[in-house]
């Protein structure tokens, strides 16, 4: 379940960088408000690393208005393809839980 | 008063914990998380209107237990990660392929196996129902053979009369019989007699 729950928050990841670019306060920050997705803001960063790694996002630094420069996320041609993917097999997986889990209840 | 540098300090507290916890990450991993989650508190913190004790540990307590993201640091690394997907896409093409592949063979022998099934059902079905035993009728009366084949719907083939009636017994008796009695033979075929003619023998 927690590896299914993983796999969905990178693609919210992806999701969420699809219109614009954000750094990670942000990210992390978003995620968290979606209730019930990741258990703190902290646990977001080793996925965020990992999707780097993997070429479904690139970072740049920026200055900030106020503060230190941040670190922004994103998407990559890769991360975009593994998005549409995702989108595509996430409905397919939904409806088939859906259909038998509702199945079953009634 | 809390000033500045005690809330610095409890920040500080905060990533020592976080970097004991993450020890069994390699250096360069586990120095980027940190440098990551320092820019966090860093961004948290300017958005306060406020840097109070009670907003910094509000602060912390988003960005989570140092165990927690120390273990999500340590299963990240090995579960299958979202590049590696599109190889892992291609591997369970490949494993789909495979099981699709088998099922064609299995069920291509299967559905061989059940035409063979068929086929011998058809056979068992020819031989239990089309086949029947020829009864024994030698020694009887034409008209009496006649009825016992019908009865298992056999038919009077070629009659082959004897020249002349046998030393005993009457004309029109059955002497002999092809296929024999106890025999089996298919519906509807056809069994020969050979019948004593009423010609005596001379």
């Amino acid at each position: 379940m927690s590896q299914m729950r993983r796999g969905a928050i990178e693609y919210c990841v992806l999701a969420l960088l699809r219109d614009r670019d954000m750094y990670g306060f942000e990210l992390t920050r978003a995620l968290s408000t979606a209730g019930g997705l990741v258990a703190s803001e902290g646990t977001v960063y080793p996925l965020l690393t990992r999707i780097r790694q993997d070429g479904l996002v690139e970072t740049f630094w920026e200055p900030s208005p106020q503060g230190p420069p941040r670190r922004y996320y994103r998407l990559t041609n890769d991360g975009r393809l593994a998005l549409a993917t995702f989108r595509a097999q996430w409905r397919e997986f939904r409806d088939t839980v859906d259909a038998i889990v509702k199945g079953s209840d009634e | 008063m809390t000033t500045n540098s005690d809330l610095d300090q409890i920040v500080e507290q905060y990533l020592s914990r976080l970097k004991v916890a993450l020890a069994d990450l390699p250096a360069e991993r586990r120095q980027q998380l940190i440098d990551s989650i320092t820019d966090h508190i860093s961004e948290a913190r300017v958005a306060l209107s406020a840097n109070s004790e009670v907003a910094i540990r509000d602060i912390l307590d988003r960005v989570g237990q140092p165990a927690d993201i120390a273990a999500e640091a340590l299963t990240v690394q090995a579960p299958p990660p979202l590049s590696r997907a599109s190889s892992t896409r291609r591997a369970t093409i490949a494993v789909i392929a495979i099981v699709v592949v088998a099922l064609l063979v299995f069920g291509g022998l299967l559905v061989s196996r059940s035409n063979n099934g068929i086929r011998s059902t058809t056979t068992s079905t020819v031989t239990s129902v089309s086949m029947v035993v020829v009864p024994d009728v030698v020694r009887l009366t034409l008209g009496a053979a006649q009825a016992e084949l019908q009865a298992v719907d056999l038919l009077i083939g070629q009659v082959f009369i004897s020249a002349c009636a046998g030393s005993p017994g009457p004309p029109g008796v059955v002497t002999s019989q092809a296929p024999v009695g106890g025999s089996s033979s298919a519906k509807g075929s056809q069994i020969r007699l050979t019948v004593t003619s009423s010609k005596s023998c001379p």
